[in-house]
């Protein structure tokens, strides 16, 4: 193996006529935070739902971590460390925080012969996160429902985080949140290289995925395009590739992102 | 005092409290007698196991309608099989029919994706039709007075009060625990809240609305076989309307009926509300059948006071 988290080789997708994903193939490295790029329908979700076995690819092979997978659901994937923070904030909004946060892995306490929640270790486990990500004003006995979008992927992050995951997929993290939430997940998200987490960032807003990544990969109707250092190019390069076609790449441009 | 105004039973507490108060002075006192309270809750007992039931379903946001007749057939075959069987065989061959009851709900419910207040209302259908058959209309009674059906709900020593409301009792305790202090509880004010969410954090949501509809067939089983023990009769009609009066209670008791909050505990407060109500109204010298039409009234204020409470949460 050559020592990347996960390998994605040839994959292929296809729904009825529409070709998802043709051979594309992928790679993340350890503790690196890959850009996913791409217009709407260029297959970025599609790419990461084959790879978290929401869909099973047609065509093509799938590493994680030196073993050969395919994962039958996103729980599977889930099991093996792979957390997705899905758009759409993904959370139970009458939940509390709490119980939010350590939903399908609640900590347990032996009672008699029951096993019951462990409230006290909920209840202060989640209040050190909140304080970590900076919503320290929030009791974790509060309704979810009453938290921003901004808070919400904060408090996804912060989960698979806690849950030591090895692979952390955010679908569109900064779509619909104001400039202040974007910054503030965005600082979120630099935390992870202190961890040593592996971050897939999709989006196509190139400015925020800039801040953050260490590579970028472009994609466009099921084929990858392009993949690049960051280093290599500057954000006017991507839009002009992802606009114009991969032949303009210059390295004219003075700064860098 | 902020905090419990915002737990979900609080509004029930608050207006049972009012008809206690109301009650008392309309009655002359009569409503607190002994006599009253026990009758109150017997018939707190049998429909609380239901409510409990339903309540438990309904935070995971599903309905079933059929519970009426599930509560009535029960009733029914319990008295029938107990005239060639001992009375626990019969006990427990009805809890296996329940179960089965439960189990088909939930399995057209969660595999064909067919609103549940669809096919529990076919389920209840269907179920009270097998009753006309079976009765033909009359009523049948127990023959024996075994010990076991004493134990259901006889009266407890001389006094008024019967066995039921401990059971009732019992049953509170190990749902509350489960709702409130086991995993499982938190899958289905998961599955209720947001099922998509709850299914991709692991929740496996099919299941816990399965195991749900079994619970609240059974729990409507049970409630129905303790008011066959009170009665010792059942009639082709026995538990007919449960099944809205349940759901109601619940509601009262702050209880969303779109599922993801509520609590076992504000439920029956909920159902402790609707029997008071109608004792007192009878008590009162009210015509009984008022008691409906005042629980109409109590039902839609509840309502909106909750969904008051879950704007709150939602709007954001």
């Amino acid at each position: 193996m050559t020592g990347r988290l996960v390998e994605m080789r040839g994959i292929r997708k296809s729904f009825g006529h529409v070709e998802a994903l043709r051979g594309v193939d992928f790679d993340v490295g350890y503790g690196e935070i890959v850009g996913l790029i791409g217009d709407n329908g260029a297959g970025k979700s599609t790419l990461v739902k084959v790879l978290t076995g929401v869909y099973p690819p047609d065509e093509g092979e799938i590493f994680f971590d030196g073993k050969r997978v395919s994962f039958s659901s996103p729980a599977d994937a889930r099991a093996e460390g792979i957390e997705t923070v899905y758009q759409g904030y993904g959370v139970a909004e009458l939940l509390n925080i709490a119980r939010n946060f350590f939903l399908g892995r609640e900590p347990v306490k032996k009672f008699c012969v029951f096993k019951l929640l462990d409230h006290q270790k909920m209840f202060r486990e989640c209040s050190r996160i909140l304080s970590e990500i900076g919503i320290s004003v929030r009791s974790p006995l509060e309704p979810t429902g009453v938290l921003s979008g901004g808070e919400r992927q904060a408090i996804n992050i912060g989960r698979a985080m806690y849950f030591k995951a090895k692979l952390i997929i955010l679908d569109e993290p900064t779509n619909a949140l104001s400039v202040k939430e974007t910054e503030h997940v965005l600082q979120f998200i630099e935390r992870t290289r202190q961890t040593g987490t592996s971050v897939i960032f999709i989006t196509h807003n190139i400015y925020h995925v800039c801040r953050v990544a260490d590579r970028f990969v472009l994609l466009e109707r099921g084929k990858k395009i392009g993949d690049y250092r960051k280093d290599e190019v500057t954000p006017e390069d991507i839009i002009r590739i992802l606009t114009v076609g991969k032949s303009e790449k210059s390295r004219t441009q003075d700064e860098e992102c | 005092m902020h905090r419990f105004i915002k737990r979900p039973e609080a509004g029930a507490l608050f207006s049972f409290i009012v008809v206690v108060a109301v009650f008392t002075v309309l009655s002359g006192g009569k409503f607190l007698r002994v006599g009253n309270i026990a009758s109150i809750l017997a018939m707190l007992a049998e429909r609380g196991l239901a409510v409990i039931g339903i309540t438990l379903l309904m935070i995971s946001g599903e309905i079933d309608l059929s519970i009426s007749s599930v509560y009535g057939s029960s009733a029914l075959f319990f008295v029938v099989l107990s005239e060639q069987l001992p009375p626990l065989t019969a006990f427990l061959l009805v809890v296996l029919f329940a179960a089965m009851v439960g189990l088909l709900n939930g399995t057209v419910t969660t595999k064909f994706e067919v609103p549940s207040i669809i096919v529990t209302l076919g389920t209840m259908f269907f179920l009270r039709g097998v009753i006309y058959f079976t009765t033909k209309g009359f009523t049948r009674s127990f023959r024996s007075q075994d010990y076991f059906i004493h134990l259901l709900s006889g009266r407890i020593g001389g006094s008024d009060f019967r066995f039921s409301i401990f059971w009732l009792i019992v049953a509170t305790l190990l749902f509350f625990t489960l709702l409130e202090h086991h995993p499982y509880g938190n899958h289905v004010l998961a599955t209720g809240s947001n099922r998509e969410v709850a299914r991709v954090m692991g929740v496996k949501v099919d299941r816990v609305r399965m195991i749900n509809f079994l619970i609240c067939s059974i729990m409507a089983s049970l409630g129905g076989m303790l008011s066959a023990a009170r009665f010792g009769t059942v009639a082709a009609t026995h538990g007919e309307g449960i099944e809205l009066e349940t759901i109601a209670s619940a509601v009262i008791g702050g209880t969303l009926l779109s599922g993801g909050y509520g609590s076992i505990q504000g439920s029956l407060i909920g159902a402790l509300l609707v029997s008071s109500l109608r004792s007192g109204l009878l008590l009162s010298g009210a015509p009984a059948y008022w008691y409906i039409a005042f629980m109409g009234v109590i039902l839609v204020v509840a309502a909106v006071i909750n969904m008051g409470l879950v704007r709150k949460v939602l709007v954001r």
